[in-house]
């Protein structure tokens, strides 16, 4: 007799909205589940709300790049940077050092400081939606609203002038197409480095009044740090925000009652941000962390060098934590959700995250108050296979 | 119910901020939590409990045998704070 197969990363779909079934049957039955990754490393995935929390919050396990095997994509990492070895890269850094480098962003990014700046996000969803006012119908949210809105906003906090982002847009778009060959991620990473790497030097001779030029007068970072920590702010905060925006729509168009609600009583639009990022849950695959040592895990002993995979959207479905999970509920209290993420790693631009999305769903709901799919839902394009999940365009008239 | 906080333990996500700006705000330096209201009234009491739990590094906890304090008047409260911030770390 053979040993029973383990099994690799479920990731298809059967609804657009959930997550694999299969996520749900292993969460019954066996959260913490051997993995089989697409190296042929054997690790483990994590499916249970209280499991993930163990495992996010415990400095036993590693954030470190070159310690973690990817769960899905081989090329497209979780979050590997496509160079070894970039200082400045806190991402992939462990407490204390990476400590050092996320406090140095975290007062730049707390909640008082992105809601002072939602006034100017208001102003570039205004912006975008007179612009769509003038463009033909239907109209795409994703071209049109979703994407550009985050773009802007990061572009403004960080001081770099759009048109030069938009020169250089496509590039990224290249680098996270999961498509992309190991040449082509390494080729548009370094394009991207090389473009932010110019602008830090520009503030570096001329500082203005923006996240990079103060993270210059710290004194504290070499060139090449404030680039890293540029690089990832811009490649974290676009898609993301993006998808959650467009997809977000999607999901209240598509329960119309929820939508009513909000339209009904204003105030919901902050309960519900936290149901959709706990419904919707775009950072599909998860994250992993991988253990320096071993450790004892529900039960399970979890061997040093192994990987752990937390599936991200199978946690914020755990019934021992949300009531009827698979109910989208705007009305519900879900900001335990995981959706950034949790522990020390949790996103770091969270709050912009959530200053961009309360600003899009009001700015979009008030100006928009016959807002529809242009198209049958079962027709709207989902980006099946990608790190962030969400829709590929969104034909809507108003 | 009597709350600390530890800063050195706080990764600066806003989260108790986000959700009981009354009694947490946020260092404007580096983002860390600072404790507006370490004894919470019992009107308040879940949601504080909620930004225990929610606080993603640990940083947040109620200080245990505690539950009963009486509420300390108004020049308590700084030197409380100062000894929380002065605290040992774990």
């Amino acid at each position: 007799m053979g040993a029973p197969a383990i099994r690799i990363m479920p990731i298809a779909r059967d609804t657009v909205l959930d997550p694999p079934a299969e996520l749900a049957e292993l969460r019954n039955e066996e959260p913490l589940a051997q993995l089989l990754y697409p190296d042929g490393h054997v690790g483990w995935l994590v499916t249970s709300y209280q499991l993930a929390r163990a495992v996010l919050q415990d400095s036993r396990f590693s954030s470190r790049p070159e310690l973690r095997h990817s769960a899905v994509h081989l090329i497209l990492g979780d979050g590997k940077p496509p160079e070894a070895d970039v200082p400045g890269m806190f991402v992939g850094m462990d407490p204390p050092e990476h400590t050092k480098y996320r406090r140095l962003i975290t007062g730049e990014l707390s909640v008082r400081r992105m809601r002072e700046l939602e006034p100017k996000i208001e102003a570039t969803a205004r912006m975008l939606v007179d612009r769509m006012e003038e463009s033909p119908r239907p109209a795409d949210l994703v071209s049109g609203f979703a994407n550009p809105l985050p773009s802007k906003v990061i572009c403004d906090l960080l001081g770099i002038a759009y048109g030069d982002w938009e020169k250089i847009q496509p590039v990224s778009a290249r680098m996270l197409r999961t498509d992309s060959t190991a040449d082509e991620v390494l080729s548009c990473y370094r394009t991207i480095f090389g473009f932010l790497s110019d602008v830090v030097a520009a503030k570096e001779e001329r500082p203005e009044d923006d996240l990079i030029s103060g993270l210059i007068e710290t004194g504290a970072l070499s060139h090449t740090e404030v680039t890293s920590i540029a690089f990832q702010l811009f490649t974290a905060g676009n898609e993301t925000t993006s998808n959650m925006i467009s997809l977000g729509i999607f999901t209240l168009l598509t329960h119309s009652d929820q939508l009513d609600a909000i339209r009904e009583k204003p105030a919901l639009v902050e309960p519900a941000i936290e149901e959709l990022l706990r419904y919707l849950t775009v950072i599909q695959f998860g994250i992993s962390r991988a253990a320096l040592e071993d450790v004892e895990l529900g039960g399970t002993t979890i061997k040093a060098g192994q990987t752990v995979t937390v599936s991200l959207p199978a946690v914020n479905r755990d019934p021992g934590r949300f009531s009827d999970p698979d109910v989208f509920d705007v009305t519900r209290s879900a900001s335990a959700h995981l959706a950034f993420g949790f522990g020390v790693h949790q996103c770091v631009a969270q709050q912009l995250a959530r200053s961009e999305l309360r600003t899009a769903f009001r700015v979009l709901l008030e100006r928009m108050p016959d807002l529809a799919l242009a198209v049958p839902a079962t027709e709207v394009p989902m980006r099946e296979g990608a790190i962030v999940y969400g829709v590929a365009s969104l034909p809507i008239s108003w | 119910m009597l709350l600390q906080v530890d800063r050195a333990r706080c990764c600066g996500s806003g989260m108790c901020t986000l959700r009981a700006p009354a009694i947490f705000d946020q260092n404007e330096e580096d983002g860390t939590v600072i404790l507006l209201q370490p004894q919470v009234r019992e009107s308040d009491e879940n949601l504080a409990a909620e930004c225990v739990q929610n606080c993603p590094s640990g940083a947040i906890s109620v200080v245990p045998g505690a539950t009963f304090a009486k509420k300390p008047a108004a020049g308590n409260t700084e030197s409380l704070r100062r000894r929380l911030r002065s605290a040992p770390t774990s």
